[in-house]
């Protein structure tokens, strides 16, 4: 007997959305994430992941990075970061990835915890953070509608005892 | 109360998926530091709860705060400096000026410094000045007597008016200190005077005609020199030491021959 490996296809995993759409992805890719991991190797012969809280675009997008990395090691990226632009953090590709709207990176950060996928949400992390980089306090609450909670005698105190943060 | 305390809750939290999940703000937020972290501090309470509850944001926080506030100190600490620099007193200021608060403290207090004066010192500076102040009250009469009129220097218009004037003033006030010089020395003479006649009544001696102290002197050993007769004269008088010429020569023959 002789077998042909090359012609034996890859096992695909079908990922299905919050929208009931099913988006197909490698096993070996799949395995990024430590919950489809999980599902594989608690359940025999399982092929299809159901994702209620995730959309379909946010899938596709997920799917996208996991078939990057299925080869290699995704880039640690640095604590603290350097600088407020995402190419000098990390590598131009992750930039380029994660180069997206606030809300689409806030829907991918829930996927990668939900997912349990641990470079992708490090990616996002350090992409909101470069949205924080070199903000003022105004200029935070208004980007993110949140109100001056604090009274006016403790912002008053707090000028005085770090006066600096006026300068 | 209740409702105090709800809203208290719902401070701390919030509704945003990212912002409301304190485990994932948690790991947004240690990708800052420095002033971005204090910033984001300062936004909210729950954004400062979420900071506060992790030790390794707190610490980064606080580092970032002490390093401002020494640098802010240093800044402090150079100022006084710059400040002592000012305090410097110019050297041709009226010395009129208090200047006690700048003298070291080794230096006695005034108080103490004017106990160790002596009364008698403090007479003869008083008895100087007024020495002084009849000198110039003298001086003023004696002007006026000689017809010379005692000006300023802002009466006279012209400047070599005012270089004629004072040449005259400097003669009358030559004039003037060598006739107080002259009285005093009469004065003097004859203060010694009187001393002399009461000197001589007491030890009834003739009243000599120009009376000096050698005389005095002599005439108070006089007894004594008479009682000694020759002897006294002898043991003064160089005459006494010489010898006859005849028998010098003896003596110098007699070296002569001994040294050959």
């Amino acid at each position: 007997m002789f077998y042909n490996f090359n012609k034996i296809e890859e096992v695909k995993i079908r990922l299905r959305s919050a929208e009931g759409h099913i988006c197909e992805v490698e096993e070996s890719a799949a395995l990024m994430s430590s919950f489809i991991r999980s599902m594989i190797e608690g359940f025999n012969e399982v092929t299809e992941v159901s994702l209620p809280n995730i959309n379909s675009v946010v899938i596709e997008k997920v799917i996208e990075y996991m078939r990057h990395y299925k080869d290699k090691d995704p880039p640690i990226i640095k604590k603290p970061i350097i600088s407020s632009k995402m190419e000098e953090n990390t590598s131009a590709w992750d930039a380029g990835f994660i180069d997206a709207d606030w809300n689409m990176v806030v829907d991918l950060m829930t996927a990668a915890d939900y997912l349990m996928m641990i470079p992708l949400r490090d990616l996002c992390c350090a992409k909101m953070a470069c949205k924080f980089k070199g903000r003022s306090i105004d200029e935070l609450r208004a980007e993110y509608h949140i109100e001056n909670e604090f009274p006016s005698e403790m912002e008053e105190n707090l000028e005085f005892q770090h006066p600096w943060r006026l300068e | 109360m209740l409702s105090l305390f709800n809203k208290y809750l719902a401070r701390m939290q919030l509704d945003h998926p990212i912002f409301g999940n304190k485990d994932i703000f948690m790991l947004i937020l240690a990708y800052l530091e420095g002033e971005d972290l204090y910033s984001c501090q300062c936004v909210c309470f729950a954004w400062r709860e979420t900071i506060k509850s992790n030790p390794v944001l707190e610490v980064r926080l606080l580092r970032f705060t002490m390093s401002e506030s020494n640098a802010i100190i240093d800044e402090l600490r150079k100022r006084p400096t710059e400040e002592q620099k000012q305090y410097q007193t110019d050297v041709n200021f009226d010395l009129s000026f208090n200047r006690l608060s700048m003298i070291p403290k080794f230096f006695p207090k005034p108080k103490a410094a004017l106990k160790n004066i002596s009364k008698d010192k403090i007479a003869k500076t008083d008895e100087k000045l007024g020495q002084w102040n009849e000198f110039i009250n003298y001086f003023y009469v004696y002007a006026r007597n000689k017809g010379f009129s005692i000006k300023k220097k802002r009466d006279f218009e012209r400047e070599e008016d005012y270089r004629a004037y004072e040449k005259e003033f400097n003669q009358i006030y030559s004039e003037y200190a060598n006739h107080i010089s002259e009285t005093r020395r009469r004065e003097k003479m004859e203060v010694e005077k009187m001393q002399m006649k009461k000197a001589c009544s007491l030890k009834n001696f003739p009243m000599l005609k120009q009376g000096t102290i050698r005389d005095i002197i002599s005439a108070k050993y006089r007894d004594i020199m008479l009682d000694l007769g020759t002897t006294f004269h002898i043991m003064t008088d160089f005459r006494y030491f010489n010898i006859p010429s005849s028998n010098a020569s003896k003596v110098s023959e007699t070296n002569k021959e001994g040294k050959s």
